[in-house]
């Protein structure tokens, strides 16, 4: 079946359970870019059942 | 006096002073490169860093570097909160958006960084404001800087029309003044409509409690009023106040929370890029402990020299761009960091460093400001050219027992500064003359090098200014001695305490600028500006033929400016009123002592008056009064018609009267004609009037000339004035500093021309360009030394230089692109002078290289 | 200044202008209220750049628009 939520996704980091922010199916997406200026990573809080975005790389 | 010798050999005392370079390897390289052989990373990792660095400076309004624009995140959240809290009081609502911005935010790294955060979901990107003001965020939406999706930053945009400080303060208003207010030409607009704003965050309750201890004292004095509020028997009279008081508490603890977490999401950040995606082993284990240092602080106390970095560098982003926009980098930062310098370097007591590991953060910390991008409206994109904003640190002055306060983390400062050569942030020096010789060698390395600061303030007008303004206070806990020896320059001029608490929160207690040059303009059009808006800009006080005498004019001169204070200083008033009900600040005031312990918003609370008002183009406005007095009154050469016709054809026609104008006797040169008259100016009217306004804190409004690059901005909207100058040329560059080029005496009669004006000043900025060789010989220090001596001795407030030479910035205009290194001092900050504009690049040029002669140095008594 | 002061050369109104001033090479933003804007084309040959404010950069036009945009070096 074709993955299509966060959740499958190799970017996706669940929150973990003693962080301030915890909360269930919580995660930050963390995302690998780069641009003429080099490399830098951004993260996002995202839940485990938010829609796949044109980033998403399945979790091997 | 000045014998203006270019030669690079002088006569002095019998001796022969050969000014060739210190460093014999500099006489090699060509004077106009000189500036792109000077920076030296202390490490690999820093020169990296600079090389890759994502600059945001900004010229004429735009950005200098492609892809940099506004981002959506901090308008999307804030507008989110603020629609989701209706209902709650206004602090707790500004507490929910600052922690849906938190909480909700794109979180930036970048390879190599030590010193993390960032404050837009993307290194080009910067926030934007849309609570402030609606026409600062229209003129983004309408720029090529939109932030993306447009649409829905556009339905933001309207969403704040009728709630946004600009719509609040507006009404209080006449339009037709608040018009004359947005051509920035005789006063700046008002702080509810351009946004722009600054503070001194109180960084050393973050450093040395931990927001943690700070939660547990908001909801101990929760618990305390909540306990008194029970009490019996109730009274009326002092138990409701404890209702704001809990919101505020309340607000603060919710602020504490979002940030504490905010800062461990980004050290979460760190461990994931170092488990996942990072390869270097060495990086991994850097990454870990930035993850772990960010996990600890700013919660809890700092411990050591990298904690101390990261906890301000968080305070700093959410007290300058997150919370709320404020320019400035203010903070005492070798008296902020010394005792984690201490534990880290000296003891080792906690992540021990040695010195060099010291510099390399700084130039760490350096290119971190650099980055920083703010989301200012045009006109302030426009005034600081050549620079992302107004971002200046101070050091060195003296202890509250009178000692010297230079440290070796004074010395890590000025070296990491003068190795890495960033713009900004730019540097302010204490002088007293108990600074320790081995970091006045730095203060001397970093401007003979060009940077352009640090600049130079009178440790001792400072700390004397903080304790008069603290006689004013209206809760009769103004600064103590000690505290007002901890003072930092606001912005670039303006001291203010540093500190746990009494710090200035809002730049509606000291800031925004007013213009004498068009003051002047409109003084002698009945307040009708010709020249630029082509509309009625000021009170009718007569046209020329109203003015019979020499007094007539200073009265309405008079007239006109004190219609300009009225102006800027009641919008700032009633702007710090709506600050208060709508724009609180829970974050900076969790993290006051006063605050804290009263219950107070930051905005509310002012122990410490701080009250200032730039006047900006004071010397064009001063010598064509003084060409005035001398040729229509005193000599009676010409009339004020004929001067009037001149000045409408723009001098066009009027070659030789145009001769006599600019001839005439100017500011700088030790003259007593014009001096007398100059300081007269200065004191009885520029300060003599501001002072008679009490502002919001109880306290004076005093002048602090300053011009940043609004003298080139308001130049261009100012017509011909009577000292010569065409319509469109520059006004004059610093707050006190002689107009370009009319300086023709020598370096010392600039000084004891300034040392006049003492009365009704809080600062003046002078400018003074001084000759490369002889800063780059071997006797630069002590010319430098004595100078400064001498300027001390003088009372004189400050002194900035530029020591780069015309070479050089003639072959940078030529070829922009090899000349990435040269920085100049413009007024109050300092720029990468290939992204200032051509017209403000040739106001450096044009300003007086000072050498020096035999007499000066006999005057300075240079013991050589 | 490089142009004779005249009514056609300095911004006047003409409403329905195919040239307004908001596409003029010569204007700028206002730098506080974003629907107006300011005119540059008044030089110096010394290098002053003489500013004149433009009320309604749709209908304002002269004989010396040009279309496009300055780059910030040539601004002030």
């Amino acid at each position: 079946m074709e993955a299509d939520t966060c959740k499958q996704c190799a970017q996706f980091f669940s929150v973990p359970k003693d962080a301030d922010d915890y909360e269930a199916g919580k995660a930050d997406c963390v995302l690998e870019k780069e641009d003429e200026k080099g490399k830098y990573w951004l993260s996002k809080p995202v839940t485990e059942n938010s829609k796949r975005c044109d980033s998403f790389r399945l979790k091997r | 006096m000045n014998q203006m010798l270019s030669a690079k050999v002088l006569e002095y005392r019998g001796k022969t002073l050969d000014f060739s370079p210190e460093n014999p390897a500099e006489a090699k390289i060509p004077a106009d490169e000189l500036h792109e052989h000077l920076q030296k990373p202390s490490t690999a990792r820093t020169k990296r860093l600079k090389e890759r660095c994502r600059w945001k400076h900004a010229s004429a309004g735009e950005f200098v570097e492609k892809g940099v624009r506004a981002g959506i995140e901090r308008m999307r959240y804030i507008t989110e909160a603020h629609k989701a809290s209706i209902g709650q009081p206004e602090v707790i609502r500004r507490a929910l958006g600052l922690a849906n911005v938190l909480n909700k935010s794109t979180l930036v790294l970048q390879p190599d960084e030590c010193i993390v955060g960032y404050h837009a979901e993307d290194p080009n990107q910067f926030p934007l404001y849309p609570e402030l003001s609606s026409m600062g965020v229209q003129d983004f939406l309408m720029s090529d800087y939109a932030p993306q999706p447009a649409e829905e930053a556009a339905e933001i945009h309207k969403y704040w029309m009728p709630y946004s400080l600009q719509a609040k303060c507006q009404p209080y208003f006449d339009p037709t003044d608040l018009r004359r207010m947005y051509q920035f030409s005789s006063m700046e607009a008002p702080p509810f409509v351009s946004g722009y704003n600054s503070i001194v965050p109180p960084y050393e309750t973050v450093l040395q409690d931990g927001l943690l201890a700070r939660i547990k004292l908001a909801e101990s004095h929760i618990a305390d009023a909540q306990k008194a509020m029970s009490a019996f028997p109730w009274d009326g009279t002092k138990g409701l106040d404890y209702i704001e008081k809990i919101d505020n508490w309340k607000a603060m603890i919710i602020a504490c929370k979002a940030v504490i977490s905010w800062a461990r999401r980004q050290g979460r950040l760190c461990k994931i890029v170092a488990e996942h995606f990072e390869t270097n082993p060495k990086r991994q284990a850097e990454l870990l402990e930035i993850a772990d240092i960010c996990h600890r602080v700013p919660a809890e106390p700092c411990k050591g020299l990298k904690d101390a970095f990261q906890a301000k560098f968080f305070t700093f982003l959410i007290c300058h761009a997150i919370e709320r926009y404020a320019s400035g980098y203010a903070q005492k930062e070798d008296s902020l960091l010394w005792p984690y310098y201490k534990a880290s370097v000296i003891d080792k007591s906690f992540q021990p460093m040695d010195h060099m590991e010291v510099v390399e953060l700084v130039e760490m910390e350096r290119l971190k400001v650099s980055e920083h991008g703010a989301g200012k409206s045009r006109g302030y994109r426009e005034i600081f050219p050549g620079a992302n904003d107004l971002f200046i640190l101070t050091v060195g002055g003296t202890n509250a027992d009178g000692s010297d306060a230079c440290t070796d983390m004074t010395d890590a400062i000025l070296e990491g500064a003068k190795r890495i050569r960033t713009p900004e942030p730019s540097i302010v020096f204490r002088y007293s003359k108990k600074n320790r010789e081995k970091t006045l060698h730095w203060v001397f390395e970093c401007i003979r090098d060009g940077l352009g600061y640090p600049s130079i303030k009178n440790d001792d007008i400072g700390t004397n200014q903080m304790l008069e303004y603290s006689q004013y206070s209206i809760t009769g806990n103004g600064a103590t001695n000690e505290e007002a020896h901890s003072w930092a320059c606001v912005l670039c001029m303006s001291p203010g305490v540093t500190g746990r608490r009494k710090t200035q929160k809002t730049r509606s207690e000291g800031g925004g600028a007013l213009f004498p040059a068009k003051i002047l303009e409109v003084a002698l059009n009945d307040g009708y500006d010709w020249s630029y808006a082509d509309m009625q800009l000021g009170p009718n006080t007569g046209g020329i033929e109203t003015l019979k005498t020499f007094d007539d004019v200073l009265e309405a001169f008079r007239k006109q400016y004190r219609y300009a204070l009225q102006m800027c200083l009641s919008t700032k008033d009633v702007s710090r009123y709506f600050e208060i009900r709508c724009m609180q600040m829970p974050f900076v005031s969790a993290i006051d002592d006063g605050c804290m312990e009263l219950g107070m918003d930051a905005n509310a609370l002012s122990e410490q008056p701080n009250g200032w008002q730039n006047p900006v183009t004071t010397i064009v406005a001063a010598n064509s009064l003084v060409a005035i007095k001398k040729l229509v009154f005193d000599d009676k050469k010409y009339t004020l018609e004929q001067l009037n016709d001149a000045l409408m054809a723009n001098w066009e026609g009027f070659d030789e009267m145009r001769a006599d104008f600019r001839k005439a006797p100017k500011w700088g040169n030790d003259d007593p004609y014009a001096d007398e008259i100059i300081t007269s100016f200065y004191e009885d009217i520029i300060g003599g009037e501001m002072r008679k306004i009490t502002n919001y804190s109880g306290g004076p409004v005093l002048p602090v000339g300053q011009a940043v690059g609004a003298y080139m901005e308001v130049g261009s909207r100012t017509g011909p004035t009577p000292d010569g100058r065409f319509g469109g040329e520059a006004a004059d560059d610093g707050g006190i500093s002689p107009y370009m080029g009319t300086d023709k005496k020598g370096p010392t009669a600039v000084l004891r021309s300034v040392a006049k004006v003492q009365k009704n000043q809080k600062a003046n900025l002078l400018n003074q360009r001084l000759s490369v060789p002889i800063m780059r010989s071997k006797h630069g220090f002590d010319i430098w030394h004595s100078y400064m001596n001498t300027w001390f001795d003088l009372n004189i407030d400050h002194v900035q230089f530029n020591v780069v030479s015309t070479e050089e910035l003639r072959a940078a205009q030529r070829e922009p692109e090899k000349h990435h290194d040269l920085i100049v001092r413009v007024s109050g900050y300092s720029a990468r002078f290939v992204d200032i504009p051509t017209y403000g690049q040739n106001t450096i040029i044009a300003r007086q290289e000072q050498d020096f002669g035999a007499e000066d140095l006999e005057f300075l008594d240079v013991d050589i | 200044m490089d142009a004779k002061k005249n009514v056609q050369n300095q911004p006047h109104v003409e409403e329905g202008t195919s040239k307004p001033c908001r596409t003029c090479k010569w204007q700028t933003p206002d730098p506080i209220d974003p629907l107006r804007g300011q005119c540059t084309a008044n030089r110096h040959p010394l290098g002053g750049v003489w500013k004149r404010w433009l009320r309604n950069v749709e209908s304002l036009t002269c004989s010396r628009h040009e279309e496009g945009k300055l780059s910030f070096r040539e601004h002030v």
